[in-house]
C-alpha cells in the first residue's frame, strides 16, 4: 500500500491494543495507539488519522468528550470514529450528539468483523482526510425514511441468512446499516419509525450476543442479570422485525397502497352514442370506474365481485346487454348498488329488483356531470340533486 | 388429455406470472400456469384423482362467485388445478391461451372473494380495456372442500 491509511486505536487495555495491531497491520494500515483520553487527543493532532477506534470506557475521560474534542480540532474535525464496546448498540445511545461516530465494534470481536467494519468506514469516508460532504451525509431534514427501505429489506434478508447459518460478519454489517439509517433520518416518518427501528437494532444486538466464533452461544445475559435462551432472543428479534416491517408498510404513500374497488361499473357497446363520453370519463376516473364494451354476460360477476355503488347500463342497441343487466340484478338480490339505465327506451332493467333509475341522456355534458356526481355521492337519499334528476322506475312483472 | 402443460416449472419470472386464460360466462379467468396440472374436454377423459383415488371435485365459476347458473349450463373444458386441498377441476367455456401478467405494470384490484382471514382470492386486472380475473388456486380449494362436504358456500366478503 503506497499511502497507507492511518488508524488511531484508543484503548486502555494493552491486550485490546495488541489485538487491533495484529488484525489491522497485516491489512496494510498504519496503526498508532493511545491508552487514555488525553493521549488520544494529542496523538490524533500529530498522527492525523483517517479513522479512530475509540474504547467506550477510558480512565480519564468520557467517550463523548473525546469525540467532541476530536470534532473541535481542525485536523480531526471530520475524522470518523468507530466505538469499541462490550455493550454494542446500547452504547450508541450515549453518542447521539457525537456527529463523528459512524459505527461500533462489539467486544469480544472477530478479526474479520473488525476488518469489515474498518474497511466499510474508510470506504465511506473516501479513505483520505474526509471532506465535510463525504464525512457526514447531509441530514435528510423533512425527507422520509421511504427512500431507504432497502435498509430494512437488507435487514430481513440478512436475518434470514443469519438464521440459515450465515456468519456474524453479515450481522454486524446489518446492525451498522440500521444504525446509519437511524442516524440519517429526520422528519415525521423518522419520528414514527425511529423507536421501532431502535427496538429492532436492540433486539438484533441481543442476537449478536449469541454469535461467537463459528457457533451460536445458547444463552445470553440480560441487562437485569437474568438468562435468555437463543429461542427467546430470536423470537423477540422476529417480533421486532415484524413490527418494523408493518410500521414501514403503514408509512407507505397512499398511492402505492392497495387500490380501491371501482365505484362505478358501466356497460356500453362501442357503437353506442354514449360510448365516447362514457369512455373518456371513465378513463379520467383513475380506476374508480370501469366500463366493459363486450361480454356483457360477465356483468353479474363484476357486480358480485366488485360491489360497485353504481351500475350504469347503456341500453338500446343490444339485447345481450339487457340480459346482462337483468342477470346482474338477479344475481345480487339485496345488494346496495343502484342501477341506472341510460337511454333505455321504455326501461325494463328494473324488472328483477323492482326499483331502478332511468336517465335519458340528450346532451353528453349531462352524462359527464352525472358521472362526476356518482363518483362522489353514494345513494340517492344522500344525493338529492341526483334523485330529483333521475326518474325512479318501478316495474312490475 | 387434450393438452399437457410443459415447462410449467419455468412459468414464473421475477416481475410477472404466466397464466392460462379461460373464458367462463363471458369472464376472462386467469389461473397461474404453474398450478394447472392438465386440461381436458369436459366429459372426455376421466377426471383427475386425489392420491387416494378419490375423484377431484369440480368447481364452477358461478358457484364460486355466487351467481345463479343458467339452467342447462355445461362447460366444454376442465382445467385440473393444483390446490392446497389437492387437484380440483375448474370448468371453462373456452381457452383463450397463455399470457404473462405483470402486477408491477398492471394494478391488481382485490375483489370481494376472500378467504376466512379476509385475504383476497381473486384480483381484477384491466388489460387492453378488458377485465381479467386472476384467480388464486386457494379459492378453488375452499370451494372444492365445501363442495365435497356441503352445498356450495362462496366465501364472498360483504360490505365496503
Amino acid at each position: 500500500m503506497s499511502n497507507p491509511q492511518r488508524i488511531l486505536v484508543v484503548d486502555d487495555s494493552l491486550t485490546i491494543r495488541r489485538a487491533f495491531e495484529f488484525i489491522l497491520k497485516p491489512q496494510g494500515y498504519e496503526v498508532e495507539f493511545a491508552a487514555d483520553g488525553r493521549e488520544s487527543i494529542a496523538k490524533a493532532a500529530e498522527f492525523d488519522p483517517h479513522l479512530v477506534l475509540l474504547d467506550y470506557v477510558l480512565p480519564d475521560m468520557r467517550g463523548p468528550d473525546i469525540c467532541a474534542a476530536l470534532a473541535s480540532m481542525p485536523v480531526t474535525a471530520h475524522t470518523p470514529v468507530i466505538l469499541v464496546s462490550a455493550k454494542g448498540a446500547s452504547v450508541r445511545q450515549a453518542y447521539q450528539d457525537a456527529q463523528n461516530v459512524v459505527s461500533y465494534i462489539t467486544k469480544p470481536f472477530k478479526p474479520q468483523v473488525v476488518t469489515a467494519i474498518v474497511a466499510n468506514a474508510l470506504a465511506r469516508s473516501g479513505g483520505a482526510p474526509v471532506t465535510p460532504s463525504a464525512a457526514k451525509p447531509e441530514p435528510m431534514a423533512g425527507k422520509s425514511l421511504l427512500p431507504r427501505p432497502e435498509a430494512l429489506a437488507a435487514a430481513v434478508r440478512a436475518s434470514v441468512k443469519l438464521l440459515a447459518g450465515s456468519t456474524d460478519e453479515t450481522f454486524t454489517s446489518l446492525l451498522g446499516q440500521l444504525e446509519d439509517t437511524l442516524t440519517m433520518q429526520d422528519g415525521v416518518e423518522a419520528r414514527r419509525l425511529g423507536p421501532v427501528l431502535r427496538s429492532l437494532v436492540d433486539r438484533m444486538a441481543d442476537v449478536d450476543q449469541h454469535l461467537r466464533g463459528e457457533s451460536l452461544v445458547p444463552y445470553r445475559l440480560r441487562d437485569d442479570g437474568s438468562f435468555a435462551n437463543i429461542a427467546a432472543t430470536l423470537l423477540d428479534a422476529h417480533r421486532a422485525l415484524c413490527a418494523a416491517a408493518l410500521t414501514l408498510a403503514s408509512s407507505l404513500p397512499r398511492e402505492i397502497g392497495l387500490p380501491s374497488l371501482p365505484r362505478i361499473v358501466a356497460a356500453c357497446p362501442p357503437d353506442h352514442p354514449l360510448h365516447a363520453v362514457l369512455s373518456d370519463e371513465v378513463a379520467s376516473a383513475a380506476g374508480r370506474a370501469l366500463v366493459i364494451e363486450s361480454g356483457f354476460a360477465q356483468l353479474p360477476f363484476l357486480v358480485r365481485l366488485l360491489e360497485p355503488a353504481w351500475v350504469l347500463i347503456a341500453m338500446g342497441t343490444l339485447g345481450e346487454i339487457r340480459e346482462g343487466a337483468r342477470a346482474a340484478l338477479a344475481g345480487s338480490p339485496g345488494s346496495s348498488q343502484k342501477v341506472i339505465a341510460l337511454d333505455a327506451p321504455g326501461g325494463g332493467v328494473g324488472e328483477a329488483t323492482g326499483v331502478s333509475f332511468f336517465k335519458r341522456i340528450d346532451n353528453p355534458g349531462d352524462l359527464k356531470d352525472m358521472l362526476r356526481a356518482l363518483l362522489i355521492e353514494t345513494v340517492p337519499a344522500e344525493a338529492p340533486a341526483l334523485a330529483s334528476d333521475l326518474e325512479v322506475v318501478t316495474l312490475g312483472n | 388429455m387434450v393438452s399437457g402443460i410443459p415447462d410449467a416449472g419455468a412459468a414464473y419470472r421475477a416481475d410477472g406470472v404466466r397464466v392460462m386464460v379461460s373464458l367462463v360466462d363471458g369472464c376472462r379467468v386467469a389461473i397461474p400456469l404453474d398450478a394447472i396440472e392438465e386440461t381436458h374436454d369436459a366429459g372426455g377423459a376421466a377426471p383427475a384423482t386425489h392420491p387416494g383415488g378419490r375423484p377431484a371435485p369440480l368447481v364452477d365459476w358461478c358457484d364460486l362467485i355466487g351467481v345463479a347458473r343458467e339452467p342447462g349450463t355445461t362447460r366444454k373444458q376442465v382445467l385440473v388445478v393444483r390446490t392446497p386441498a389437492g387437484p380440483i377441476g375448474f370448468g371453462s367455456d373456452a381457452s383463450l391461451g397463455i399470457r404473462e401478467l405483470s402486477l408491477g405494470s398492471t394494478p391488481a384490484i382485490p375483489t370481494r372473494l376472500r378467504d376466512v382471514d379476509g385475504e383476497p382470492l381473486c384480483f381484477l386486472l384491466m388489460i387492453d380495456r378488458e377485465p381479467y380475473f386472476l384467480l388464486d388456486p386457494r379459492a378453488l380449494a375452499h370451494a372444492g372442500t365445501a363442495a365435497a362436504t356441503e352445498p356450495p358456500s362462496p366465501a364472498m366478503a360483504r360490505g365496503h
